[in-house]
């Protein structure tokens, strides 16, 4: 195994493991085909509602044909699908987070506002920490004008009730990240 | 010292808790201190809920801290494989960490870390603020100043009146909380919605948060679900707190949804591209944030940060500190309005904040990062909760910044109930000195407002040695006969009660702990004629044989524990030193630094410097580790304006050292040394100063490997004990609730004996555990180690 190979799996690994223990399911599969059949199954015992992804970022995740996909209008079709889709930007195998670039309104509710939300990651897109993490988001700020980056880790939470701990107050209740081997496509 | 400028802060009208904020909102105040604090003390759940909450977030906080350390331990950074160091290994790869990032790994060298960044910005405040605000403004961001609370309330309310805007959604902010913003829109018939779960609740039970991070910790499930039954007129579920989540989620979505402006807090503001970073777990920042067309940032000036870098070190320092989580849910980098049509203000509060950078003292207090960790630790704060242990900003912080924000007479109570554990420094991300911080607003408040009376009379006398001596003597006479074994029972105390006009602090002192009866002959006069005798070869081999040791018996072991200090010069003399006693010593001066009267802590400290330069010694030693640590750790920050003391105190510093580290540094027995037949199990409790600010942890533990006696950990051996000195005359109750605490895990640890090297401790606790028929007994370490030589003698 290569070198590079060795990094990769290394990343991928302390990724998959960092984000589990924050509450995230991740998928992990092959190429985009893999992407849409892990989704499709996984929606399946979800209950009613479109699978959602914004106008703009339908081309960009690739599965439109491979899944149903419906545009996410505004926030109320957000509200009322059963998950949304998203694609984010790279990872960080520190935390386990999904880096997301999204200057659009609506490419943001996908993220924020469905009950469920699947976030494609390429394994290739995974850096090692927050130190590096941090040039990633000054590049994307101060050189391609990002306004508005997230890191997403896990899905949302709360403990202020008795300090139990409930999973999905304003946020999506379940986080699924779609980590795709192979080539980026596109 | 004088500190014209809290001075100035404290007089401001308008700004102190009996005038009222300058805006009139005299409802949205909190109430009254003494009303405050006698509700949280009839609270038994309160104090229930946040000791359990401190426990568990203290293993989950030293968890993820140690997790972090261990990442990097195992040679690897985190992310990293061990092989990838060559170039080729990966794109990341020539963007490597520079090698001192390994050391990052550990929580104080990260700490450090980022207090030099804070500090690097605080030093040139002025420029970051502009630099900051002009990337700001380049980023489409529209910026303004608020120099009071007040300024930034009408900033925000015009904008609600020229937009025409009524429902407005919140996510936590604390500066929104300092202003009263809520208070000012409600009364011009806007409607602020908190949508961050804690701060929702304590909205709706118009209540304030009582904790930073977890607003509403003073409150139960059920009182959740009666409020949310109230709100929503359908009943719900007073155990199921899932339910109780999903109503709040239902609920909010439509202010969400209608709302025409979002306000949110920030974590940092980041100086290098005008960005606001804010993180969460809920995802009501987010909504916050994107959803209304307008959303207004509210932020202090003391959340700047240079760069990104900086940014980063903070999250990985501030879940871990707030929340014990690697990293929160969200964490966003908002750098202008994102989409078109989309309005972003950006409102800097000042209130107090440039102030603070003026003063020496206190500028440090300006890297807080608002993780709470130094309320999780904070005893006091267990026992009474964060509406009475700070004002609006609650936690040790709260004690500091309050007369800055709120003025002095809204942080004069809260203040005297810091016990000075100094726990709070161990775990503050940004090493914030916060315990001396305090103890420099209780100076202040005594200087404008007096000493309580009590304390006036025992404070003055304290400093004239003489008079003292007197009085301690007769005193010791008159006492003698009501005393048994040396202790005062409560029951004792409540016939002198009924015969002598005892004011009723006095009894609710008493009431739970015996005190001790002051010796008619003070330790002194035991020790003296002993000196005389010519120097014993040692009854062991040891570092200390040979040594001479200059022994500064402390005002209380002198008075109270005669025997003690006789017992402490049988230690040394056994161990083959020459002894001697410093001429005119009498007290380091801690008992006036501790009740805020600094002048008289100066006398006593200028009196201690002389009485010591004189002794011709190796080593000064005590047993009272609270005056090693005084003369060690607070002499040059009270002299610092008399360069010349400060320099002879600092001379000392090489000689003066507590006992412990005495026996582990200069006598240095090895484990086993002094085994003997004994059969009690004992356990020790670190005193706060020894292990918070000299760091003796391992020493003690080490001191009784060498005794050969049976040990045994107790958990939180490194707790207070609630003396605390002043506070356990202020506020007795206080005092005896975080004694309990500690006789709880002293029962369950098993022990027979319980020591400690603090003998202010051991009166707490040896008259806590009389009164209370507790069956351990309370030993001084110096007493133990008296004992075991005798046993270790006999057995010979
Ligand atoms: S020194 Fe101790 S009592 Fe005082 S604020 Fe800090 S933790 Fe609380
Ligand atoms: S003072 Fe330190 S521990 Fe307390 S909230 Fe601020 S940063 Fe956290």
């Amino acid at each position: 195994m290569s070198e590079t190979n060795l990094t990769n799996n290394f990343l991928k690994t302390r990724f998959v493991e960092r984000a589990t223990k924050a509450g995230a399911t991740v998928l992990e599969v092959n190429g985009l085909a893999g992407a849409a059949q892990a989704i499709a199954e996984t929606i399946k015992t979800k209950g009613e509602g479109p699978l959602v992804a914004t106008p703009d970022l339908l081309e960009e995740t690739g599965l439109t044909g491979l899944l149903p996909l419906e545009p996410a209008v505004d926030e109320f079709k957000v509200a009322g699908s059963v998950a949304g889709v998203s694609p984010g930007r790279f990872g960080i195998a520190e935390t386990g987070s999904i880096v997301y670039a999204a200057n659009a309104r609506l490419d943001r509710l996908v993220a924020m506002f469905s009950p469920i939300h699947f976030a494609m990651l390429y394994a290739e897109n995974i850096v090692p920490d927050l130190v590096v993490a941090g040039g990633k988001i000054r590049e994307l700020q101060v050189q391609e004008g990002s306004k508005y980056v997230s890191f997403v880790t896990g899905p949302s939470r709360t403990a202020d009730i008795e300090r139990v701990l409930t999973i999905g107050v304003q946020g999506p209740k379940e986080l699924y990240i779609v980590l795709i081997n192979g080539e980026t496509e596109r | 010292m004088s500190n014209p400028i809290i001075n100035r802060v404290g007089s401001q009208a308008g700004h102190g808790e009996s005038q009222g904020h300058a805006e009139g909102h005299m409802e949205d105040k909190p109430a009254p201190f003494k009303q405050r604090y006698r509700k949280a003390l009839n609270d038994s759940r309160l104090s229930r809920n946040l000791l359990n909450f401190q426990r568990s977030w203290r293993v989950s906080r030293d968890e993820t801290f140690a997790e972090f350390k261990t990442l990097g331990d195992s040679g690897e950074k985190v992310g990293r494989p061990p092989q990838a160091t060559s170039t080729t290994a990966g794109n990341f790869v020539s963007e490597a960490m520079p090698a001192e990032e390994f050391s990052e790994r550990d929580f104080q060298a990260m700490r450090h870390k980022l207090a030099s960044i804070k500090d690097s910005v605080i030093d040139n405040q002025e420029d970051y603020i502009s630099h900051f605000i002009a990337a700001a403004r380049n980023n489409g961001i529209i910026v303004y100043e608020a120099e009071t609370p007040a300024d930034l309330n009408n900033y925000v309310l015009e904008l609600c009146k020229t937009k025409g805007i009524t429902t407005v959604v919140k996510s936590k902010t604390m500066v929104s909380e300092e202003t009263g913003l809520n208070h000012v829109l409600e009364a011009e018939g806007i409607n602020p919605v908190e949508t961050d779960l804690g701060e929702w609740i304590a909205q709706l039970s118009h209540e304030r948060p009582s904790h930073m991070v977890l607003p509403i910790i003073h409150k139960s499930r059920q009182q959740v679900a009666a409020l949310f039954t109230k709100v929503t007129g359908r009943p719900v579920d007073p155990e199921n707190v899932t339910e109780q989540v999903r109503v709040a989620r239902t609920e909010l979505r439509q202010d969400f949804l209608k709302a025409g402006m979002g306000i949110s807090g920030a974590n940092a503001l980041i100086a290098e591209s005008g960005a606001v970073m804010f993180i969460e777990n809920e995802g009501n920042a987010r909504l916050v944030t994107t959803l209304p067309k307008v959303h207004v940032v509210v932020a202090g000036i003391e959340k700047l940060v240079p760069d990104y870098d900086a940014a980063m070190l903070q999250l990985r320092l501030l879940a871990r500190s707030a929340t014990a989580q690697p990293i929160t849910s969200y964490s966003t980098f908002l750098a202008g309005p994102s989409d078109p049509g989309k309005e972003m203000h950006l409102v800097l509060l000042d209130n107090g904040r440039r102030k603070m950078r003026e003063l020496p003292a206190f500028k440090d207090a300006l890297r807080c990062i608002r993780c709470a960790a130094c309320a999780d630790v904070c005893p006091p704060y267990q026992v009474v909760g964060g509406h009475v242990f700070g004002y609006i900003y609650s936690g040790a912080i709260g004690l500091v910044n309050t007369p800055f924000h709120h003025g002095i007479d809204a942080a004069k109570d809260p203040q005297s109930l810091c016990v000075q554990c100094n726990a709070c420094v161990t775990v503050c991300p940004v090493e914030i000195p916060l315990a001396r911080q305090i103890l420099d607003v209780r100076a202040k408040v005594v200087e404008e407002k007096g000493l309580v009376w009590y304390k006036k009379p025992v404070l003055w006398l304290w400093q004239r040695p003489k008079t003292f001596d007197l009085l301690a003597r007769i005193a010791g006479i008159l006492a003698k006969p009501i005393g048994s074994k040396g202790l005062i029972q409560p029951t004792r105390w409540k016939v002198l009660g009924r015969s002598l006009p005892l004011p009723k602090f006095a009894r609710t002192m008493t009431a739970w702990r015996s005190l001790p009866v002051p010796a008619a002959k003070p330790g002194r006069d035991l020790i003296k004629p002993k000196l005389a005798a010519p120097v014993q070869p040692p009854i062991i081999p040891n570092g200390a044989a040979g040594k001479t040791v200059a022994y500064f018996i402390q005002c209380l072991t002198d008075r109270l524990y005669p025997d003690m200090a006789a017992s402490t010069v049988e230690i040394f003399q056994k161990l083959g030193c020459k002894v001697v006693l410093p001429e005119n010593q009498h007290c380091c001066g801690l008992p006036n630094l501790d009740s805020g009267d600094k002048a008289g802590a100066i006398v006593l400290a200028k009196q201690t410097i002389e009485s010591l330069e004189r002794a011709q010694a190796d080593y000064i030693v005590t047993g009272a580790a609270s005056c090693s640590i005084m003369m060690l750790h607070d002499y040059k920050h009270l002299l610092e304006h008399e360069p010349d003391w400060a320099a002879r105190a600092e001379k000392l510093d090489k000689k003066v050292m507590d006992f412990v580290t005495f026996m582990d540094k200069v006598a240095k027995l090895p484990a086993g040394a002094l085994s003997a037949p004994y059969d009690a199990r004992v356990t020790y409790h670190n005193f706060c100063q020894s292990g918070n600010v000299q760091g003796l942890r391992d020493e003690p533990r080490r001191l009784m490997r060498s005794l050969g006696v049976n040990f045994t950990e107790m958990e939180e051996s490194n707790v207070c004990c609630g003396f605390g000195g002043s506070t356990s005359a202020d506020y007795p109750e206080v005092s005896r609730r975080i004694l309990e605490r500690k006789f709880g895990n002293v029962e369950n640890s098993g022990a027979d004996v319980l020591v400690t090297d603090n003998p202010g401790c051991v009166m707490h606790m040896r008259g806590g555990a009389d009164a209370q028929g507790r069956n351990f007994r309370v030993l001084h370490i110096t007493e133990l180690v008296a004992e075991q030589l005798r046993r270790y003698e006999a057995s010979k």
